[in-house]
């Protein structure tokens, strides 16, 4: 039984990931909240029957947080603020991978490429998106992108 | 008995995961190797000796898929212990690449008694003791 590849989709398997991957509990929202700070995005290609791109936009105090829970500091210690980005990359990587076999199955080869991070955040491309906030405090947004 | 370990993935946070997890599973390590993609994997891997390898597959330059295919075809690597610790699930791509002796998948993101019991299973005199 496969799920549809939609904001809906995208959503759960993101709470999930960062459940179970950062112990990071976070809800839904509807729409996007304004963030403070300074935001940091990262993308990643996927190929498979729908190939695209999974876009995640978010704080850099965020990253911050899930590097630390990623590497057991505090998300104020140095080291995860340095990891912050690359936390977010890791991040992204678990979510697209959960999301392809949940979409299409294990049976069906879907490609992941390697995190990307922009140097600005890309506007959104009109595909599907979830917002989330996670830790209560950090809105999240995922993406997807159609090629 | 202590283990040389090489650590190949091009995400340093994942890097430290795995150093983290093989702390906190016990596991005695007294050379830790690292390389951020599947061609300084394979130089590495072609001036030292190592016990167990951690594989990530999408990593630029040059995948663990790749790498794997390398190892297989050479005599003194292909009995190298390699364990993927990936995102990608896909039965095709993971029966291929223990068609070509890779001991172990470990799907991200994993526990910490998965991960021990991962090793254990690929390593048993790796086991702790209690």
């Amino acid at each position: 039984m496969t799920a549809p590849l939609d904001a809906n989709t995208l959503g759960h398997v993101a709470a999930r990931t960062l459940e179970d991957a950062c112990f990071i509990f976070s809800f839904p929202l509807e729409q996007a909240v304004a963030a403070d700070g300074e935001l940091v995005q990262v993308q990643l290609r996927y190929g498979g029957p729908v190939p695209g791109v999974l876009r995640l936009t978010g704080t850099a105090d965020f990253g911050a947080e899930v590097a630390g829970n990623l590497l057991g500091l505090s998300e104020d210690e140095e080291e995860a603020r340095q990891n912050a980005t690359s936390a977010l990359g890791e991040l992204l990587n678990i979510i697209a991978g959960t999301l392809m076999a949940e979409a299409f199955g294990t049976r069906v080869v879907c490609p992941l490429g390697v995190p990307e991070y922009p140097t600005r955040p890309l506007p959104p491309a009109g595909g599907p998106v979830a917002h989330l906030i996670a830790s209560d405090r950090h809105p999240v947004q995922l993406e997807l992108v159609p090629a | 008995m202590s283990y040389r370990v090489l650590i190949v993935d091009d995400s340093p946070v994942m890097r430290s995961v795995i150093k983290r997890a093989l702390t906190v599973s016990g596991i005695p390590v007294n050379e830790l190797h690292q390389a951020t993609n599947g061609r300084e994997a394979l130089a590495l891997l072609g001036k030292t000796w190592v016990d167990l390898v951690f594989m990530d597959i999408n990593m630029p330059e040059m995948t663990g898929v790749e790498v794997v295919e390398q190892m297989h075809r050479d005599d003194l690597l292909a009995d190298v212990p390699v364990v993927i610790v990936s995102t990608e699930r896909s039965d095709e791509r993971i029966g291929h690449l223990k068609q070509l002796g890779v001991r172990a998948y470990l799907p991200k993101p994993f526990s910490p008694e998965q991960f021990r019991d991962t090793v254990t299973a690929v390593l048993p005199a790796a086991r702790p003791t209690p």
